[in-house]
């Protein structure tokens, strides 16, 4: 599956371009946005197979994204992460659609395997 | 014959041994006459005096001196009238009066008194229970978000410190001829195995924080006392105290309200520490006695609470720690205990040990 497009949407440049760079090598191409608008934007122009947003953004929240995302592109697999925690807490729920909350650090081969499973998760959800 | 009060009378006669008068008498009649003096008996050759009360109040004085050689008895008597005998009896009885209804509403007003005043005490008690109560959970709240927010700035830093270990890690991976690659590597892991180091802190840390706002949710005991323990985790291994953790097997998780269990596990921990000398052992045991509860207890060889102490241990302000201690911890982790349904007991000898039991519902209670 390599050749793989995501789209990652997390308010911490830093961070987020670093991820950009690091997926790049383990095979995945990768675009950032730093707020939800710009993610919609980018959405529209490009074409994703995968969308990874933080649950905290500015403006818009990471939830309110992913509800836009849901509607507006059903197919496109979903995987949040979060710096509150272990987002696997059940004290957070997830989204309707989205496939796994991850914890920031993040462990980038957990990442990457994530989002091929999300994608496989997706196809046989909807052949 | 007319006498005032206060006046003494006196008479003399004589009769024979049988009370007949033989001479008048001012007090009994005249000659023949039957006096109603009794004769005291065998009083020949003596003199005989004799004292008593009247009904008026006075007193009688009465002398028999046998005539010798006659049967005729010589008789003197005189009385003495009560002066102010009746304002003494009503005087005594103001005074009597006037004694009881003072003792009596002293008695009255000092019960009242004692009343109120034991009322008073216990409401600004139960006042400032609920004060102290109130203040703790809120400074707990506090304590916890604070910590949140700082573990969660912390752990955006960590992120990309992680982030930029790992592209580093794998440009030296991937990158042919990289000059010095293990060392990098080996730099590299240690920097990972550190970010993993803190981002478990802060994890722990973020946890606590979010749960103290928690209402109902299932909590598995072991794993929040064994969070609660990772927090003391330092003072332990420097004290050298011995930490036991018994888990029995199929012990069900519960539904209760983690934020306050974590605030009684930790009140209760922290006092085994505190009573345990360094080198110590506390032994934590939680099992399941019936379906509806688990029980936890925490045990510790420290010095032991005297008897007395121990009735007192959970009310509020009592503290065995001097100035150091509130003496609200153990007050304020019973009345949470009771909140959540629960009881909590606790059994101590001194020289042994303390052993605190606190058994709570499987299902939250209200």
């Amino acid at each position: 599956m390599n050749g793989l497009r995501a789209l990652l949407v997390d308010d911490e440049e830093e961070f987020v371009s670093t991820l950009v760079e690091w997926l790049d090598y383990r095979g995945v191409t990768a675009g950032y946005a730093i707020d939800g608008e710009k993610a919609l934007e980018m959405l529209q122009k490009a074409s994703y197979d995968v969308v990874v947003v933080d649950l905290k953004l500015p403006g818009m929240s990471g939830v309110e994204l992913v509800h836009i995302v849901r509607k507006a592109y059903p197919k496109l697999p979903i995987i949040m992460i979060t710096g509150r925690g272990s987002g696997r807490d059940q004290e957070y729920e997830k989204p309707e659609g989205v496939y796994d909350f991850l914890p920031k650090p993040i462990d980038i081969s957990e990442l990457v395997t994530k989002m091929k499973e999300a994608i496989e998760a997706n196809e046989h959800r909807q052949p | 014959m007319s006498t005032k009060p206060g006046e003494l009378q006196t008479d003399a006669f004589i009769v024979n041994d049988c009370g007949i008068l033989q001479t008048v008498s001012t007090f009994y009649g005249t000659v023949l006459d039957s006096i109603d003096l009794t004769i005291p008996p065998h009083i020949r050759n003596r003199e005989i005096i004799s004292e008593q009360d009247q009904l008026n109040g006075g007193t009688m004085t009465t002398g028999f001196t046998y005539v010798e050689g006659s049967p005729f008895i010589l008789v003197a008597v005189s009385r003495h009238q009560a002066a102010f005998k009746h304002w003494f009896y009503q005087r005594a009885d103001v005074i009597w009066f006037l004694v009881a209804s003072i003792a009596g509403i002293l008695l009255v007003g000092s019960m009242r008194s004692r009343h109120i005043v034991n009322r008073l005490r216990e409401s600004d008690i139960r006042r400032a229970r609920i004060h102290h109560n109130l203040e703790y959970t809120n400074k707990m709240v506090t304590l916890g978000r604070l910590a949140a927010g700082v573990a969660h700035e912390i752990n955006n830093a960590l992120a990309i410190i992680n982030e930029k270990a790992g592209l580093v890690r794998d440009i030296a991976t991937h990158t042919e001829d990289f000059p010095r690659r293990d060392k990098i590597l080996g730099i590299v892991d240690s920097i990972t195995t550190s970010v993993d180091r803190c981002s478990r802190v802060t994890r722990r840390l973020l946890g606590f924080g979010r749960r103290m706002d928690a209402q109902k949710e299932r909590v598995d005991l072991a794993s929040l006392v064994n969070d609660v323990l990772e927090f003391q985790k330092t003072e332990a291994i420097y004290r050298r105290i011995q930490i036991d953790i018994d888990v029995a097997p199929d012990t069900q998780s519960i539904e209760s309200d983690r934020g306050q269990l974590q605030q009684v596990f930790l009140n209760l921990i922290s006092n085994a520490y505190a009573a345990v000398e360094d080198g110590g052992r506390i032994d934590i045991t939680i099992s399941q006695p019936n379906s509806n509860e688990v029980a936890v207890t925490i045990s510790d060889d420290g010095a032991g609470i005297p008897e007395n102490d121990l009735k007192s241990i959970f009310e509020p302000f009592f503290s065995t720690k001097g100035e150091a201690g509130t003496g609200l911890g153990l007050s304020i982790t019973r009345d949470l205990v009771e909140k959540l349904g629960g009881l909590i007991e606790v059994t101590s000898e001194v020289g042994k040990g303390t052993r605190f039991t606190v058994n709570l519902p499987v299902d939250k209670v209200g």
